[in-house]
């Protein structure tokens, strides 16, 4: 567990030249929000956007210090190697939903001088940290397979396949039990948040699976 | 255990390229110089020595164990300086220590910054602002900091200069003095290796050439020059190849004294380790 942690504290590494550029983000998103009066759902959407693509960026970063091959030579294992990717990538995107969260709130206690709408503050967040898994579970394997260059390219097709198998689904699910999109959302709503987490959860160790299998065969 | 590394029979088939049973086998407490031209398998016969890739066939056993079955053990006693690779481009020095104390058990800090200082590496700076000289550097501070046992050297002095190399070839001759110590290094300065090394081993197209003592190779190894009319009257079996250069030809023999004694030469030149590996991989039999 000691590498895997070590691992993690590459990564985290890695992007502490990117505090400014972060920070300013935040700020912009702030401003933004606040004059457009939608902070319960603009900044908990974004700032675990940005968050997560941080996190599948850690892939540039070794590609650009051919790191693989170099940790490779240290006591540890591919195994290890994924792993931590994989920690480091759900951790951060925990933390970009968390600052969401705290901003949000921050932002809506300054402008209105009291929590009105703290349910949307968090829906928005689950959604945001939900949606943001989702692309994980392609983008990771992605990476894996193709590589930090080919894999930025081939991940935005998957983006576009992902979104369109998401609507077949739903498509399929509202002809099969005869129900209308109205109803569909609202089935969603209600009982849809624990089933999607539980499948996100499911996928994100299917594709743990999958970058794993093909990260041992793979030649660095 | 006799051997710090032992590699038996080591096979890797790429298209294109092919290493072809690989012996190599170093005695522990030697240094071991890698010698070949661009392509010829050393990083790939390095890689599969550290199991970092697949291998078609053979063995590798580092201090007695095999390496696929005993990776993370073996490779707690190792450090291993890679010339293309590093862990980050974005790191200074003080970001590398955070990150190696928690991969080795024996991560040794205050050795760490000791030869950050002696090296004059910047604590500041990151590691893409550093002259390849300093990035050497750094990974040969890294290497040398968790108390390894031996060191696997990927061309550790290419981008120094001669005083840095002389610096870095002496750091290897303290680590040596160590018995349990070993060093196995490629490189193409071959100069370096004439210092330091106790054996050398060249590979040439994926195969394995020889494996010889340095003393061997400079004391009876030899090149004769010769003319065309001369050369004809030398036995193919006498020498091992020649080149054809626009005045003369250039012998490569593995014995002065019996070949002195059979065609009475008068000068026979006592050969460099690049001398060798040109004739070896230009000349013809």
């Amino acid at each position: 567990m000691k590498t895997v942690v070590g691992l993690m504290v590459k990564d985290f590494l890695n992007i502490k030249s990117y505090r400014t550029t972060l920070m300013f983000l935040l700020i912009l998103y702030a401003i933004t929000s606040f004059a457009n009066d939608n902070i319960a759902t603009f900044i908990p959407i974004c700032v675990p956007l940005i968050f997560g693509m941080l996190g599948i960026s850690s892939f540039s970063y070794d590609s650009i210090a051919k790191a693989d091959k170099y940790v490779l030579t240290l006591p540890i294992t591919k195994k290890d190697m994924v792993r931590a990717k994989y920690l480091y990538v759900f951790i951060l995107t925990v933390l970009g939903t968390i600052v969401g969260i705290v901003l949000s709130i921050f932002l809506q206690i300054v402008k209105t001088g009291g929590l009105t709408n703290i349910e949307s503050i968090i829906g928005a967040s689950i959604g945001a940290l939900l949606g943001m898994m989702v692309l994980q579970i392609f983008e990771i394997p992605v990476m894996y397979i193709f590589g930090a260059e080919k894999g930025r390219i081939i991940q935005m097709a998957a983006i576009v396949l992902l979104m369109f198998i998401i609507s077949g689904i739903s498509i399929l699910v509202m002809k099969v039990f005869q129900i209308s999109l109205e109803q569909f959302l609202d089935i969603l709503i209600h009982y849809g948040i624990a089933i999607i987490t539980a499948m996100v959860a499911l996928f994100y160790i299917i594709s743990y699976k999958i970058s794993l299998n093909v990260f041992i065969k793979k030649e660095v | 255990m006799k051997n710090a590394i032992e590699v038996r029979k080591l096979c890797k088939n790429y298209k294109g390229f092919q290493l072809k049973d690989v012996d190599i086998i170093l005695p522990k407490g030697m240094i071991m110089g890698f010698i070949g031209e661009n392509g010829a398998g050393k990083t790939t016969t390095i890689k599969a020595m550290l199991n970092i890739i697949h291998t078609d066939g053979g063995e590798v056993k580092i201090f007695g164990m095999n390496v696929k079955e005993n990776e993370k053990k073996i490779k707690e006693d190792i450090g291993v300086v890679l010339d293309d690779s590093f862990l980050s481009e974005y790191f200074n020095v003080i970001d590398v220590n955070q990150f190696m104390k928690h991969m080795y058990n024996n991560w040794d800090e205050e050795l760490y910054f000791k030869y950050v200082d002696r090296f004059q590496l910047d604590k500041k700076k990151k590691v893409k602002e550093y002259s390849s000289g300093m990035k050497m550097k750094l990974k040969i501070a890294v290497a040398l900091s968790h108390h390894p046992k031996l060191l696997i050297l990927d061309e550790p002095t290419s981008g120094l200069d001669p005083v840095a190399r002389n610096e870095i070839l002496d750091i290897f001759q303290d680590f040596i003095q160590d018995e349990e110590h070993s060093i196995f290094v490629s490189s193409h300065i071959t100069s370096d290796l004439e210092h330091i090394a106790d054996y050398i081993t060249f590979i040439n197209d994926g195969k394995i050439v020889f494996t010889e003592t340095r003393d061997k190779l400079l004391e009876t190894y030899g090149i004769v020059k010769c003319s065309e009319e001369d050369f004809k009257k030398i036995d193919k079996k006498d020498f091992i190849k020649y080149k054809k250069n626009r005045y003369e030809y250039e012998i490569l023999i593995d014995n002065k004294v019996e070949f002195q004694k059979k065609y009475h030469v008068e000068i026979i030149d006592k050969p460099t380790i690049e001398n060798i590996m040109l004739i070896y991989i230009k000349g013809e039999k």
